[in-house]
């Protein structure tokens, strides 16, 4: 005979669980893909957004790294002809760093060792930031009063005087403003400004010096052409100036500076009617509308910049160039080969090989810088809208508004995710109460549930996070060009990845809650129920 | 033409006290709270079902006969009164121990058959042996056992879809038979089904009761499970109208059609 012991119910093992799982999720394979769905469109939407924000980040830096050249080439053109002034040198040195290529000059032309250019420094550092925080953000209205008609770093030499600072005192109290530190730490800054004076000028006597001397060598020549011209000894004739440049840097500066130069000369060949005529006549464009773009989308390519180096080798070229008082063009380091006087043959074919190599060696580097320029476009464009997205700063590099969005199409998501699961929990009414009626805990219900919707999440994260790059990198694509894939920052997006995937099973699970529970609370009672 | 039942003569009715009691219930009630509205489903009954009886419960629908049916049940729980299964009190037991007693103590079987769509017919089977903690094999084992014992060891591996009302019963049968429970609580086991099925159904039925000792508790209308029931219970208007033992009623089947049953 049977007796009956009543003792706890056992746990499934999750993997049981899992096996049953699977089995339903099968049957219901239609509802299922509708849920994963869901997941799939947030965590895309997510992913995009990380994919651009990352992407759109490194190309950013890239940027910079990339237009790092053609901002040391203004720098040295403009300080080999024009002496710095105070406000010039208080910028520059509150940005020297020990040891670097300024310190050493500062050193060398203040004659002092490195406590005095360190202190020069760390004053000019403060005077920066006095300048930047507080002189440039009152209005000229309210800087009038304080300090009168100085500007720049005039107004800490004019504050030296005391009855200036006496009014200063007055006036800021009335303003009512804050300083980045307290007046008395200004005060204490204002006397050690005065204290410097002397070395700082002492250095801008000796770099103007140095640029009478520059000037000299320059010789009327453009500072650029100059830069360019140097290539190993760049350093060592700056150096007999006073300038301190070390070798690589001055190897960036002279390459950038001839592709400037070359750039000129390019440009410059617009000038001549001729070379208008024949590029209209090459491209098929009306005279009028030539422009710079036509002509270096056209020598971009090999066979144009072959056609234009071959039309700037003839007579007839010479003749028109000649009447605007132009230079031949060449951007090689070779001599235009002359034709020989006489009728010697060997020298004629001689003419005939150099002339060929000439005509080679300058469409090839025609065809580079022609490249070089279209690509410079192309970054100054990048950067623009890369500074317009204006993607760079907040939480993860998203703008409020990304987050917002991010956040809101998340609870979309589950109150999507929700609804799906409620009503799969509705229509399975009488499975689930059959199930208790066989003897399935509360517990094993709500698991079941939630393991469901979490294997959901997985295929939906995963679905989604690989559809979410692959747009993310297309919009990348468009907005930044072949910079978004080659600066693909690949590990940091494959661990975007995991976490977009681990968020779509987090944000399933959370949204499986609630329908488990329902599930869980139905009563077994519920299976004898006919419909 | 007059129904073949074989174990009619087989049962003698049992006097009280001499057989041991499965379940008992004291001063049962249960009262539905509808709004402003309250609904007596049952009005205090008091009985005892005595171990490896065949009971059937009759009674109009509405007459509380579904609500006993889940008191004595373990599904449902009283408003006062008390269910003894065993004397062990279903009240005092908590939401795990009651899914204990579910999975091995009491088998169901329902009208709908309410077997899970997406499993196999032996998958149905070992369902409980699964929540129960039976090792994959040895539950397949038994499983292929109980399907051989209704009859379906051939269809082990087809779906409830591909399945007659008849199949579906029986792998319901063995399915509620998974954990050797000591009870078999059958909401119109037949129901949904036809003269010829239900009478296999029934046989089953009183096969395990006769065999393996199971208490069987239909709630019903089919006249010949009555027939074949130990004691037969009437509920009306949420109390026990009558209880009486098969020699003291008289039951006529007879069968519709001709060739159809044989």
């Amino acid at each position: 005979m049977k007796t009956i012991e009543v003792k706890n119910q056992v746990r499934l093992p999750l993997g049981k669980c899992v096996e049953l799982v699977l089995n339903g999720v099968r049957f219901r394979l239609f509802r299922s893909a509708i849920t994963v769905v869901i997941i799939a469109l947030a965590v895309a939407f997510l992913m995009t957004m990380l994919t651009e924000s990352m992407v759109s980040l490194e190309v950013g830096k890239a940027l910079k790294a990339r237009t790092g050249p053609r901002d040391s080439l203004l720098f040295w053109s403009s300080r080999l002809t024009s002496p710095m002034n105070e406000q010039e040198l208080t910028g520059i040195m509150a940005q020297a760093k020990a040891g670097d290529d300024r310190w050493r000059e500062f050193q060398a032309w203040g004659a002092l060792d490195d406590r005095g250019v360190a202190s020069l420094a760390e004053n000019s550092a403060a005077a920066m930031t006095y300048l930047n925080d507080f002189f440039s953000q009152i209005t000229e209205g309210q800087r009038r009063p304080l300090v009168g008609r100085a500007s720049g770093a005039a107004i800490f030499t004019t504050l030296g005087e005391p009855d200036r600072l006496a009014t200063f005192r007055t006036e800021f109290a009335k303003l009512g403003k804050q300083m980045p530190t307290s007046l008395g730490e200004f005060e204490k800054f204002l006397t050690e400004w005065k204290s410097l004076s002397a070395a700082r000028h002492k250095i801008l006597k000796a770099n103007a010096d140095s640029v009478n001397m520059a000037r000299a060598v320059l010789n009327d020549a453009q500072p650029v052409a100059f830069l360019a011209s140097g290539k190993e000894d760049l350093p060592a004739k700056l150096a007999r100036c006073g300038f301190v440049i070390d070798g690589r840097q001055a190897g960036i500066i002279s390459v950038q500076a001839r592709q400037s130069l070359d750039n000129e000369k390019i440009e410059s060949l617009l000038k001549i009617p001729l070379v208008q005529a024949k590029l209209a006549d090459r491209t098929k464009v009306k005279i009028a509308s030539i422009n710079l773009g036509t002509l270096l989308g056209e020598i971009s390519g090999s066979s144009g910049a072959e056609w234009l180096a071959k039309l700037t080798a003839t007579s007839e070229y010479y003749k028109a160039a000649d009447q605007l008082k132009m230079p031949a063009f060449n951007l090689t380091d070779l001599a235009i080969p002359v034709p020989p006087a006489g009728q010697d043959q060997a020298a004629q074919e001689k003419f005939k090989k150099d002339a060929q190599a000439f005509v080679a060696a300058n469409a090839e580097r025609v065809r580079q810088v022609a490249r070089g320029r279209l690509k410079d476009n192309k970054l100054a464009e990048i950067e623009a809208s890369v500074l317009v997205s204006g993607e760079s700063k907040g939480f993860m590099g998203f703008s409020p508004r990304t987050l917002w969005l991010i956040v809101v199409s998340f609870i979309v998501c589950v109150v999507g995710i929700t609804n799906a699961m409620l009503m799969s929990v509705t229509e399975r009414f009488r499975e689930i109460a059959t199930m208790k009626c066989l003897g399935a805990t509360d517990g094993f219900i709500m698991v079941n549930f939630i393991l469901e919707s979490c294997m959901q999440g997985i295929a939906g994260g995963m679905i989604g996070s690989a559809l979410g790059f692959i747009l993310g990198m297309l919009r990348s694509w468009v907005s930044c060009g072949a910079m978004a894939w080659e600066q693909m920052p690949g590990a940091v997006l494959l661990a975007a990845m995991g976490c977009a995937i681990v968020t779509g099973v987090l944000l399933s699970a959370l949204a499986a809650v609630y329908p488990a529970y329902v599930a869980a609370r139905l009563a077994p009672m519920e299976a004898m129920r006919i419909e | 033409m007059q129904e073949n039942i074989q174990t009619q003569q087989a049962v003698p009715s049992a006097p009280s006290g001499q057989r041991p009691v499965i379940i008992r219930t004291k001063g049962l009630k249960k009262i539905y709270q509808m709004g402003q509205v309250q609904t007596h489903a049952l009005r205090g009954i008091d009985v005892e079902l005595y171990r490896s009886e065949f009971i059937s419960i009759l009674g109009p629908s509405g007459s509380g006969k579904s609500t006993f049916f889940n008191m004595i049940g373990g599904l449902d729980s009283p408003s006062s009164g008390r269910v003894f299964i065993d004397e062990v009190d279903v009240a005092q037991l908590n939401a795990v121990e009651l899914a204990f007693l579910r999975c091995r103590k009491i088998g169901y079987i329902f009208q709908t058959y309410n077997l899970v769509q997406y499993m196999t017919c032996l998958e149905n089977v070992t369902v409980p042996m699964a929540f129960a903690g039976v090792p994959t094999d040895e539950a397949r084992d038994r499983g292929m056992r109980l399907l051989d014992l209704v009859g379906l060891k051939e269809r082990w591996f087809h779906k409830p879809i591909e399945m007659s009302g008849g199949q579906q019963q029986r792998t319901a049968i063995a399915r509620s038979m998974a954990n050797n429970p000591a009870i078999l609580l059958c909401d119109e086991p037949t129901g949904n089904l036809d003269l010829k099925t239900g009478a296999e159904i029934h046989s089953i039925l009183k096969r395990l009761n006769k065999e393996q000792g199971v208490t069987v508790i239909c709630a019903t209308h089919d006249h010949r499970l009555i027939n074949i029931s130990d004691r037969i219970l009437w509920i009306r208007d949420g109390t026990i109208d009558r209880i009486a033992n098969r020699s003291e009623i008289t039951v006529q089947t007879g069968s519709i059609g001709g060739h159809e049953n044989e």
